[in-house]
């Protein structure tokens, strides 16, 4: 099994060392580690796995309630043991939020230390991790045996923690979720819970929820029937939106060709306007199929051979003189393509560049906008 | 190629563009390296040798009508690019698009400086 770790973090030296001989006389079951204020504290806590931590309040740079809070906020749930020489009375109810499993005043009474340490790291290594039934089975199983501990869960959706005592649910919380909203996530059984794991710990979180454990379950049950219906109902308002706004754009994308073929006349031959994605024409005149992938291809590769080049990139269209006395126009704006197949002969070049595209792509970056 | 000749084409787009004309450069497809030009950028031959290169095979392959006399690409910062790809040869030229008379320059600039590049190329 791995050594448990535990983080000292104090101020002053003299107490750091004290504290280090103190835990070492509990024999090589532990490894210690030290931080000399909240700051450092913090930046062990994301390099290291930490079981216990012992923390003095009154410290310089950063504090020991500010390191609380801190913890409080990244959601991470620790045993802590306070050691502060003042009396924290007043701050009792506040310091319950977090993983206070304890509190300790200088002088320290180091056999009183020593004891607590060793109970609350030897009820740590009773860790169950449980597979195979669900967390509504283990909450009533942890009911009828009386336990007190932390429920650990982690799920695809959110990680939370339900806290219980004596078998009863005291406290539930869940990343940026309220407690019936965790409640919810946690008991909902069309989630997969990646992780579940139990640490029977004595800790002192006050009872927030004073309901019978059936009476959570059967509110779960109704939060999440509920939160089911209400998507079904999203769903189906997305998809009529979606329809909506895909008819909206054939509608402009429709326009703007029939701008096209009015500027140009019989100069323009054909014309197709492509999604990426899709590679197939959703709106044009004359269309040709297999140009949405050719010019789509020789786009992405004059693209990628100026950038390689480092020399600036592509502006809004490029025009190819082809044989025929034709040119070919490409637009290609984001996810959109329009290509434009026009009889030059017809088109003097300037008034094409000049008056017609610099006209249409405007209306066309504005329809792909909207 | 009569490089002198091309030179004294270069000196006519120059004087024609003032300072539309940001560089131009000539090249031999198999050397991809610059004979004649002005503010000449090594980087663009080699660039445009490529892009050429692959916009024919694309063409071709896509059994789509080939690459003529030009084509042009509109780039960031307000700057455009000229190709005129001739048998063995291409010529580049970048231009300033917000300093340069667009209608003028390729209703009557470019074509006028296809048919000189063609005839230098013709001649030899």
């Amino acid at each position: 099994m791995d050594k448990q770790t535990i983080l000292i973090v104090d101020d002053e030296k003299k107490v750091l060392e004290l504290l280090k001989e103190t835990i070492g006389e509990l024999g090589n079951e532990y490894n210690v580690l030290t931080a000399r204020n909240g700051k450092e504290a913090l930046q062990t806590f994301e390099k290291e796995k930490i079981d216990l931590v012992l923390l003095d309040i009154n410290m310089p740079v950063m504090s020991g309630v500010q390191v609380l809070s801190e913890l409080h906020n990244k959601k991470i749930w620790l045993p802590i043991i306070i050691l502060t020489a003042y009396n924290v009375k007043g701050m009792e109810q506040k310091f319950l939020e977090f993983g206070i499993v304890d509190y300790l005043r200088k002088p320290l009474d180091l056999k009183k230390l020593k004891k607590r340490v060793e109970e609350i790291l030897r009820n740590r290594t009773k860790k169950d991790s449980i597979s195979g039934m669900s967390l509504a089975a283990i909450l009533q199983v942890l009911e009828m045996e009386q336990r007190t501990g932390v429920l650990t869960i982690k799920t695809d959706k959110t990680n939370g923690r339900i806290f219980f005592k004596e078998g009863r649910v005291v406290d539930i919380e869940a990343e940026g979720l309220s407690a019936e909203e965790a409640l919810g996530d946690l008991l909902d059984e069309s989630i997969k819970h990646k992780e579940i794991s139990i640490e029977y710990l004595n800790h002192r979180r006050t009872e927030k929820i004073n309901k019978s454990l059936t009476e959570i379950l059967l509110e779960a049950s109704k939060l999440i029937d509920e939160d089911k219906s209400n998507k079904k109902e999203e769903i189906e308002i997305d998809d009529e939106v979606a329809e909506i706004e895909e008819k909206v754009e054939d509608e402009r994308l429709n326009g703007l060709i029939e701008s096209l073929k009015e500027e140009l006349g019989d100069a323009l031959l054909s014309t197709e306007i492509w999604e990426l994605d899709k590679g197939e024409v959703i709106a044009g005149f004359n269309p040709r199929e297999d140009v949405c992938d050719l010019f789509t291809q020789i786009t992405f590769y004059i693209n990628e051979a100026l950038s390689t080049a480092e020399y600036p990139e592509l502006g809004r269209y490029y025009i190819l003189n082809l044989s025929g006395g034709k040119i070919s126009v490409t637009v290609p704006i984001g996810e959109y393509f329009w290509g434009m197949l026009i009889d030059s002969k017809k088109t003097p070049l300037g008034f094409l560049l000049k008056v017609v595209l610099s006209k249409l792509i405007a209306s066309f970056e504005e329809a792909i906008a909207s | 190629m009569d490089v002198k000749k091309m030179n004294a084409t270069i000196h006519n787009l120059v004087r024609e563009l003032g300072n539309a004309l940001i560089s131009t450069d000539v090249w031999t497809i198999e050397e991809g390296e610059s004979i004649a030009g002005y503010n000449s950028q090594p980087i663009a031959c080699a660039l445009f040798n490529q892009i050429t290169g692959y916009i024919d095979e694309a063409l071709e392959a896509g059994e789509y009508p080939k690459l003529d006399k030009y084509y042009i690409l509109e780039l960031q910062d307000g700057k455009m690019v000229i190709i005129i790809p001739f048998g063995e040869y291409i010529w580049e030229m970048l231009i300033d698009s917000k300093r340069a008379r667009l209608g003028l320059l390729l209703n009557i600039t470019i074509p006028q400086m296809i048919e000189s590049f063609e005839k230098i190329i013709s001649a030899t």
